[in-house]
């Protein structure tokens, strides 16, 4: 276990650079890290699923004057590391423990964002390094400065994963029975229904961040049209959730790019 | 600029934040993104380094529309160097006026707008149907316009050096916000009906399932206008949990 779990934050902190440091095509979302770091550990739907609803809170939340989100990256990563790996551990009831996975990982999210700033005032070093370089004439030095950026990033966030994951792993390996007993007792006792409200309620908030995103004055109507279109067919016609999904995303995925060549088309913009 | 010498500043512009620092933020990706088109600019390597040398200023924009720069300075350096006009200021000004205006609209483009978009028709096939090959389908979403903007920007910034902003109004990004604002909207709606069917599938029947639709619809909007408000989802994530443990 202990070998997949370190491979998993190798992997884990090669997915992280993709959010600033290389490319940003988002493979740090962690819609994208649940998926692969739950295959990496052999728990891929589970990590799926966390990864989901990670997403679904923090998709509507953008660094906004002095508003500085959680580090979403580190925390879909660690969160999901986090779950299969006490679950695999402890046999404790993985649905319980998805659902603390969404409080835990915001501490974390936030160690992931000092860290960064360190990193980006570490970085500072790195133009007096560039001035030499082009005194020198030596190109592929400059080249080679994004290299050494990618690796300390990398190396940033390897050690926050290790640092968070491995005192864990030591933690259940040593108390692993007791540990095992009174989690058990706790998520299917006392905790298990507010966990089971609070798993249902999640949605709504994510709902709500999203919402708050896009929601404007004028477009109210088209959330409206929306809501009777799945209240007509969910509720009423009680349609089959597949065909739900087919009809709802096939619409709406389909409207995108054809109002949007015919409003090009007649050469207005449209706000 | 010939394809191949395109192709490699491409490949540099995906790193132009590798070496993000506070001082001068983006300004080595920006240098080591032109470093390849050089010498198509000069052959002279004394005149490559003087270029250089000026772009290590500050610079700071939207990742994917610094292409459009990246292209356009490119062209102006080339230009000068070729007809003596714009002067070396013009190209340093042209650089800064269009940083601000390009990141602003880069990210209400891209950040707040096709990545939460693309997240949540993502986060609906998981939640929704279980399906298991989302995060493809999100990654496609995202980076069809993203790669398209990167790789296009670069050409238009090149080709068109006084037009680049006739180039990026073009593209009409405020219509595609709003489009892409209109169905998220759309999917948020009628997500709120599935999402309350999902609680009422595992209650007992006597429960009134219509009115476990008005709760959830009735909590998702009064979460959202709290939201609205200024409050941190943060708060909300942990007064929600606290609130559970306690009420149940």
């Amino acid at each position: 276990m202990l070998t997949e779990i370190v491979s998993a934050c190798f992997i884990g902190a090669l997915l992280g650079l993709d959010s600033v440091s290389f490319g940003q095509f988002q493979l740090s979302r962690p819609v994208v890290t649940g998926a692969v770091i739950g295959y990496c550990l052999g728990d891929y739907f589970n990590g799926l699923l966390l990864g989901a609803l990670l997403e679904l809170i923090w998709a509507g939340s953008l660094p906004i004057g002095g508003h500085v989100p959680p580090d979403v990256t580190l925390m879909g990563i660690l969160g999901v590391i986090w779950l299969i790996m006490i679950s695999k551990m402890t046999g404790w009831n993985i649905n319980a423990l998805m659902v603390i996975m969404t409080i835990i990982v915001i501490p974390i999210g936030h160690a992931g964002n000092s860290s960064e700033v360190w990193l980006r005032r570490f970085n500072n070093r790195l133009i007096a390094k560039a001035g030499n370089y082009l005194e020198a004439g030596d190109f592929t030095g400059l080249y080679r400065l994004k290299w050494w950026g990618l690796l300390f990033n990398f190396t940033r966030i390897l050690l926050l994963l290790l640092v968070f994951v491995l005192p864990v792993h030591w933690l259940i390996n040593w108390w692993g029975e007791p540990l095992r007993q009174g989690g058990e007792i706790l998520l299917n006792g006392q905790l298990a229904i507010p966990l089971k409200v609070y798993y249902y309620l999640l949605p709504a908030l994510g709902l709500a961040a999203l919402m708050s995103l896009f929601y404007r004055r004028d477009l109210s109507l088209f959330m409206w049209g929306g809501f009777i279109w799945g209240f007509l067919l969910i509720w009423v016609v009680k349609m089959d959730v597949l065909w739900y999904t087919i009809y709802t995303l096939g619409l709406v995925l389909t409207l995108v790019p054809v109002i949007y060549l015919l409003v090009v088309k007649k050469g207005i913009e449209w706000r | 600029m010939r394809f191949v010498e395109r192709l490699k500043v491409f490949w540099q512009s995906l790193f132009i934040q590798a070496n993000w620092n506070y001082e001068r933020m983006q300004n080595i990706g920006f240098l080591t993104a032109l470093l390849p088109a050089l010498p198509h600019v000069t052959r002279d390597s004394r005149e490559q380094r003087r270029i250089a040398g000026r772009h290590l200023e500050y610079f700071n924009t939207q990742p994917y529309f610094a292409s459009f720069i990246i292209g356009n300075t490119i062209s102006q350096e080339r230009s000068r160097l070729e007809y003596g006009l714009p002067g070396e200021e013009e190209i340093k000004k042209a650089k800064i006026n269009m940083m601000g205006p390009f990141a602003a609209l880069g990210d209400s483009l891209f950040w707040a707008t096709l990545k939460p978009f693309a997240g949540l028709v993502a986060v609906f096939l998981v939640l929704v149907y279980q399906m298991k090959t989302a995060p493809l389908v999100f990654l496609i979403l995202y980076n069809v316009p993203h790669l398209f903007t990167r790789w296009w920007g670069l050409k238009k910034g090149y080709e068109q050096q006084f037009g680049v902003i006739q180039s990026v109004f073009n593209l009409r990004c405020q219509t595609l916000i709003k489009i892409l604002k209109m169905m998220g909207l759309i999917i948020l709606g009628g997500s709120l009906p599935v999402f309350a069917a999902r609680v009422g599938w595992s209650i007992p029947e006597y429960v009134n399932y219509h009115l476990l639709l008005l709760i959830f619809t009735v909590i998702t909007l009064f979460l959202s206008l709290l939201l609205r408000r200024g409050v941190s989802p943060m708060w909300l994530l942990i007064t929600l949990f606290l609130g559970c443990v306690l009420i149940f």
